[in-house]
């Protein structure tokens, strides 16, 4: 509401002042006024009425009088017949009462009348009212206005009985007309009187008279036949009247003063159009003076006000004037005052704000990044509430068969979603703000377009400043292509490894057929020797024996195939995985060429994976089929190490590691290098740089897939000309500790039987020399078979038991158990592999031999040494 | 300073003139909220004053009556009817000119004259201006069989004659007839005469003698008297009005008491006859339109109402005059538009009168019973009903 302004609100008030006083005043003057000189008018008008009744009574009393002295004179009979024409002249013409006088027989004749008519002269007239009134009462009686027979005019007739009939006189109504035409005292004022039927018989309007108006239906006329006088008002030819009414009481007639109520009231509509006047005049006055004030106040305040103007502006610098008032002039000290306090602050408030608005700026143009991000996201992004109600979605969730992402906000998943899946959410849901942490999940949500999509989740609790849980924020990325496409690369990597093996064996192929004839030259050629030393048996048994061995380097050559082209399922399980290096490392031996020196250098001490084991066979083969590949023109050294390290989490990467134990496979080779132009691309399926028909290009994919698959990295380091270094981390697994004979071996079976002990790794030799011995057995360790035979020949009876590694270069477990058995047959012989499915427990039986399965659980192997040693 | 006062002054008067428009449309609301209805002008053309002006003065009662009564029952319409009265003086000038006053002032229909002579002028002035007028009077066959704006509510005298006719000659057994005929209305006395001569020496009577005379100029009633009674006629029709009337009633009844008075419905049944008669009127006989003794309650309802108001006897013509108010009632509730007032009139034909129903005629003259009146001890009394 706009509010009036100072200089309005004090003319007003001025105005105000001046005005209600002299209008309340005017009012109630005027009302008092108009009170008085109403009565003041009654009373005068009663006054006026009374005064004309009491005339008519006069002219009714003279008429009366007149004809009861002509009446008694008549009956005195001092009037002879002769002279009464000269007495009714008098009546008629000299005192202007009568029209005419008659006499009326007692019979009801006219006997005599003045002015003489022939035609009346003794006219019955015993019909008329005066005479029947005359034969019932003999009094003095006043007719109803009936219409003159002499004149035509309404008349009234005075009947007077005498000695002999009636003294008749019919009344001039003129002589009534002219009393009230005296009281006449304004212009439009007029006395009228009526007789008692209401008609008009006398006043100004003498048309009225003759047509004899009936005016009874008017107030004061009704008043008056009920007998009541006073004043009142009434409405006539369009005009307001006011009226006294009085009474002739001998005949009834009504007499009325009438008076135009504008006329009454006239002196005091001049005395409020006097008020009116004085009451504008004060006004103006009043007006006139509060401008006056008004100019000495409102100046030097308008002047503040073009000044506060300025201000407004930013014009700190402007000073306020001293007023014409004292209290103007402290006003503008206050003020000047104000105005220095003013703009210190505005200047401090100006740095504040410009401070402000930048961060506003800042605000709104992040709060338009963060939405275009969300809108834009390939991620569906929401917020929802601890009870589940979407507070925020972005744009993306037009995709999902449901409301659009406007109609999400403020509605719970359960409005929309499957019940299975509004339910899965809130599962989710509530174990975020369970654990208060980011979660990870995967939920199956509904496209458009009908088909379903699974999407993995990152929720995380959203805090207040507090740190209490407000909502959740989720982040869900489509991965079902993904997961499709693992799923093809996981069964496409099945394939491959089989595809691989095939293709090392191609590679071995070679080498395998040149060990193979070398095998076959030594077996023809001790077959052949045989055949002709047959003679000898010394030197036959000798040939036999080479022949023997020869096969069965053969036979442990197949074996080796055999168990590199076996198609494993996954399996994993812990194991150590130096073992199988080493068994690929022998394997490899054989195929490459002796151009290419291979160096390993393999901790026995390496804690153990989870992995398949023909996976991390099938990791080695083809790091080192590559390696040998790059070397094969040229030669060169080929290089395994495989140690532990300690690794700390490193999420840079792209497969981020945890911190922990890591086993460290390194594969290097000084062949041609790997250019920095595809050094990023090696990984990838079917990306070689072999020529046709020598790679598949698959196999540093499978490796790549192994690896990541086991949780762990691989990485390449090379230098073009110079050759490369592959290396591989797999985190290790806790580890029982499987080798430490202090703390179980007082429990254990004990004894002190001879032990032979075989393996080529002499870190297993050292652990199941050091373990047996501490069980009271006597062991004899070798590396190295063919020492072990020889030893075992030149002293058969030394040894109560043996126990041997299967797979041993130059002379094999089997082929040593063999030997030995042919010269013992019954010494108790342990056979331990690595591999369980290429001699199974079932094939150890069929030869005699006991199976253990590598690594040796040392509750086991004293279990066994003690069953094998009581057995014999 | 001055540039501050005039800001000041002319404030004042946006004030004043604001005050005074608010008045001025608070006062327009107001006044049409109040405003009543434009009201339907009705005249009345009739003899008020004079020697004549009895059944004037009685007319001009009972229409007031009759208006006062609608008018306190909402009007016609809603709309209130305003009563235009003029005296027509008994004077054939006067009132031709109080009738053209009337259709000046917008009067949608006229209730008068009484006198034929004065309605004969007048209906041309009514036709002229196409504004009916109903008369309560006039009975001279001179406006029978007109297709104009002129209406009456009493029997033609070339009709009503025909009665009186039958009435003297079959009822009466009279077979010679004076008849005296008042010249100061001779477009009534005339016809009126004329017809009863024709039709009475029709049925077998004869006529004795003739007497005219005026009224309204100085005359011997009893030489009017002696010239009747020397014709030696059974019985002697008055074609005069009341007061003339009983006054010649008396002077032929002194010579001879025996003759036997007919009376036109002028005089007879007016109160100054009987008032004006004395004895000598006892037994005279007339024929009206209304029955006067009727206790139709209709009618005596009306005729107590009158006496309330105006402490009188109500003559035939008032009764009339009450009639043809109703009958402009009836017609104008009907009709939207009152220039149509005739034609609607005229269309309905039956109207229910006070004791009869009136049919009006494609002229506009009535079909009614008629009343046989005679004096009975200064009393009027129906004796019996003449209908065809």
């Amino acid at each position: 509401m706009k509010h009036l302004s100072l200089k309005t609100t004090l003319i007003w008030s001025f105005v105000f002042v001046a005005a209600i006083p002299l209008i309340v005043t005017s009012i109630w003057v005027s009302r008092e006024l108009e009170l008085e000189i109403e009565k003041e008018t009654a009373e005068k008008n009663n006054l006026l009425t009374a005064s004309i009744v009491k005339e008519v009574e006069q002219f009714i009393e003279m008429a009366v009088l007149h004809l009861e002295q002509v009446a008694d004179l008549y009956d005195q009979g001092m009037i002879v017949s002769e002279k009464i024409d000269e007495y009714f002249e008098l009546l008629v013409h000299h005192d202007d009462i009568f029209d005419s006088v008659e006499i009326i027989s007692p019979q009801g004749y006219i006997a005599n009348i003045f002015p003489f008519d022939e035609n009346s002269i003794g006219l019955d007239v015993s019909n008329q009212n005066y005479f029947q009134e005359y034969l019932k009462t003999k009094a003095i009686y006043w007719s109803k206005i009936s219409i003159s027979l002499q004149t035509g005019e309404p008349t009234l007739t005075l009947s007077l009985p005498i000695s002999e009939g009636i003294l008749l006189g019919h009344l001039n109504l003129s002589s009534l007309s002219r009393i009230t035409d005296r009281f006449k005292l304004g212009i439009r004022d007029f006395a009228q009187i009526t007789d008692n039927r209401g008609n008009i018989i006398a006043g100004p309007d003498k048309a009225l008279i003759r047509e004899r108006y009936n005016a009874s239906y008017l107030k004061p006329i009704q008043e008056g036949l009920t007998g009541n006088s006073g004043t009142y008002q009434y409405q006539f030819n369009e005009t307001e009247w006011t009226a006294s009414v009085a009474i002739v009481a001998s005949n009834g007639w009504i007499v009325t003063y009438s008076q135009p109520t504008e006329d009454i009231v006239a002196p005091v509509e001049a005395m409020e159009s006097l008020v009116l006047s004085g009451l504008v005049a004060a006004i103006l006055t009043a007006a006139f003076i509060a401008a006056i004030c008004l100019r000495y106040l409102l100046t030097p305040l308008n002047y503040l006000v073009e000044e506060s103007k300025g201000i407004t502006q930013g014009n700190f610098s402007a000073r306020f004037q001293r007023g014409y008032f004292p209290e103007l002039e402290q006003l503008a000290n206050a003020l000047n005052r104000m105005l220095e306090t003013i703009k210190e602050r505005e200047t401090a408030l100006q740095e504040e704000v410009s401070v402000r608005i930048q961060a506003e700026n800042n605000l709104k143009n992040n709060q338009a990044h963060l939405q275009a991000i969300l809108d834009h996201s390939p991620f569906l992004i929401s917020i929802k509430n601890t009870s589940g109600d979407f507070l925020l979605v972005n744009q993306k969730f037009d995709i999902l068969e449901g409301p659009s992402p406007e109609e999400f906000v403020g509605r719970n998943a359960l409005d929309f979603f499957p019940k299975e899946v509004a339910s899965k959410l809130w599962k989710n849901d509530m174990a975020t703000l369970k654990r208060e942490s980011a979660e990870e999940f995967e939920i199956e949500l509904k496209h458009k377009d009908g088909t379903w999509h699974t999407y993995s989740s990152i929720k995380f609790p959203l805090k207040d400043e507090e740190g209490k849980i407000w909502g959740i924020c989720t982040f869900s990325s489509d991965i079902s292509e993904k997961k499709k496409f693992e799923e093809e690369k996981t069964e496409l990597e099945g394939q491959l490894n089989q595809a691989q093996k095939i293709e090392s064996i191609g590679t071995l192929a070679a080498g395998i057929a040149h060990d193979f004839n070398n095998i076959l030259a030594a077996i023809l050629g001790y077959a052949e020797l045989a055949l002709n030393e047959i003679d000898e048996p010394q030197l036959l048994e000798n040939d036999l024996k080479e022949i023997i061995q020869g096969s069965r380097r053969a036979k442990e050559l197949v074996e080796q195939i055999l168990v590199f082209s076996r198609k494993n399922e996954l399996e994993l399980r812990p194991l150590r995985a130096q073992l199988i290096v080493k068994e690929a490392m022998k394997l490899l031996r054989s195929s490459i060429p002796s151009t290419i020196e291979i160096r390993q250098n393999i901790d026995p001490n390496c804690k153990a994976i989870l992995a398949d084991p023909s996976q991390i066979h099938q990791v080695v083969m083809n790091l080192c089929t590559n390696a040998f590949h790059a070397m094969a023109e040229s030669g060169g050294l080929l290089t395994v190490n495989l140690n532990m390290t300690q690794l700390e989490a490193d999420k840079t990467e792209m497969i981020p590691l945890k911190s922990g134990s890591y086993l460290k496979l390194e594969i290097s080779d000084s062949g041609l290098g790997i250019s920095k132009d595809i050094l990023e691309n090696i990984f990838e399926p079917y990306f070689t740089t072999k020529e046709k028909g020598r790679g598949t290009g698959l196999g540093l994919a499978v490796v790549y897939g192994i690896v990541t698959r086991l949780n762990g990295r691989i990485s390449v380091v090379s230098q073009p000309g110079k050759g490369s270094t592959f290396t591989i981390v797999l985190p290790t697994i806790y580890e029982p500790k499987i080798a430490d004979p202090e703390e179980h071996s007082t429990d254990l079976p004990r004894g002190k039987e001879r032990i032979l002990f075989v393996d080529d790794e002499p870190s297993i030799v050292q652990l199941n020399q050091k373990v047996l011995s501490k069980l009271g057995y006597q062991v004899t360790a070798f590396t190295h078979s063919p020492d072990a035979l020889l030893l075992f020949q030149k002293n058969p009876e030394a040894f109560d038991l043996l126990i041997t590694d299967m797979t041993m270069p130059k002379l094999t477990g089997t082929e040593l158990a063999g030997l030995i058995r042919k010269t013992r047959p019954n010494l108790p012989i342990i056979l331990c592999s690595g591999y369980s499915d290429n001699f199974s427990p079932e094939d150890a039986q069929q030869q005699g031999v006991h199976f253990m399965k590598k690594p040796l659980n040392l509750k086991d192997l004293a279990n066994t040494v003690r069953k094998l040693a009581d057995s014999t | 300073m001055m540039g501050f006062l005039k800001g000041t002054s002319s404030r004042l008067l946006t004030a004043a003139v604001f005050l005074l428009l608010i008045s001025v449309i608070l006062y327009s609301v107001w006044s049409d909220f109040n405003k009543p209805a434009d009201p339907i002008k009705i005249g009345l053309s009739n003899t008020l004053t004079g020697p004549a002006s009895t059944s004037g003065i009685h007319s001009r009662n009972a229409v007031i009556l009759a208006v006062d009564q609608i008018n306190k029952s909402g009007g016609i319409k809603g709309r209130p009817l305003e009563l235009i009265i003029k005296d027509d003086k008994g004077q054939a000038d006067e009132a031709v000119r109080v009738d053209r006053e009337l259709i000046n002032e917008g009067v949608i229909g006229i209730i008068g004259h009484y006198l034929s002579t004065l309605s004969v002028k007048a209906a041309g002035i009514v036709s002229e201006s196409r504004v009916p007028m109903i008369s309560t009077g006039a009975t001279t066959p001179e406006l029978g069989r007109l297709d104009d704006f002129f209406l009456r509510l009493m029997v033609p005298d070339n009709l009503r004659t025909q009665f009186f006719a039958d009435l003297v000659y079959e009822r009466l057994k009279i077979k010679t007839m004076a008849i005296i005929t008042d010249l100061s209305n001779p477009n009534y006395t005339i016809p009126f005469s004329r017809h009863f001569r024709k039709n009475f020496t029709e049925l077998g009577g004869s006529i004795s003698s003739a007497v005219r005379f005026n009224s309204l100029e100085k005359y011997s009633a009893s030489e009017i008297a002696n010239q009747v009674t020397a014709s030696n006629s059974d019985g002697v029709l008055l074609v005069t009005n009341a007061i003339n009337g009983a006054l010649l009633s008396q002077r032929l009844r002194i010579i001879d008491p025996e003759i036997k008075l007919i009376v036109s419905p002028w005089a007879l049944p007016e109160v100054d006859f009987i008032k004006n008669g004395g004895q000598a009127i006892e037994g005279a006989i007339s024929l009206v339109e209304l029955d006067l003794e009727s206790s139709n309650s209709k009618f005596r309802t009306f005729r107590a109402q009158y006496q309330t108001r105006y402490n009188e006897e109500l003559s035939l013509n008032g009764y009339v005059a009450y009639e043809a108010a109703q009958i402009f009632f009836e017609a104008l509730a009907k009709t939207e538009n009152p220039a149509d007032l005739k034609k609607n009139i005229l269309e309905q034909g039956n109207f229910e009168g006070l004791i009869d129903q009136i049919t009006l005629d494609s002229f506009g003259d009535p079909i009614r019973p008629l009343y046989i009146v005679e004096v009975q001890n200064s009393l009027i009394r129906t004796i019996g009903k003449m209908e065809r």
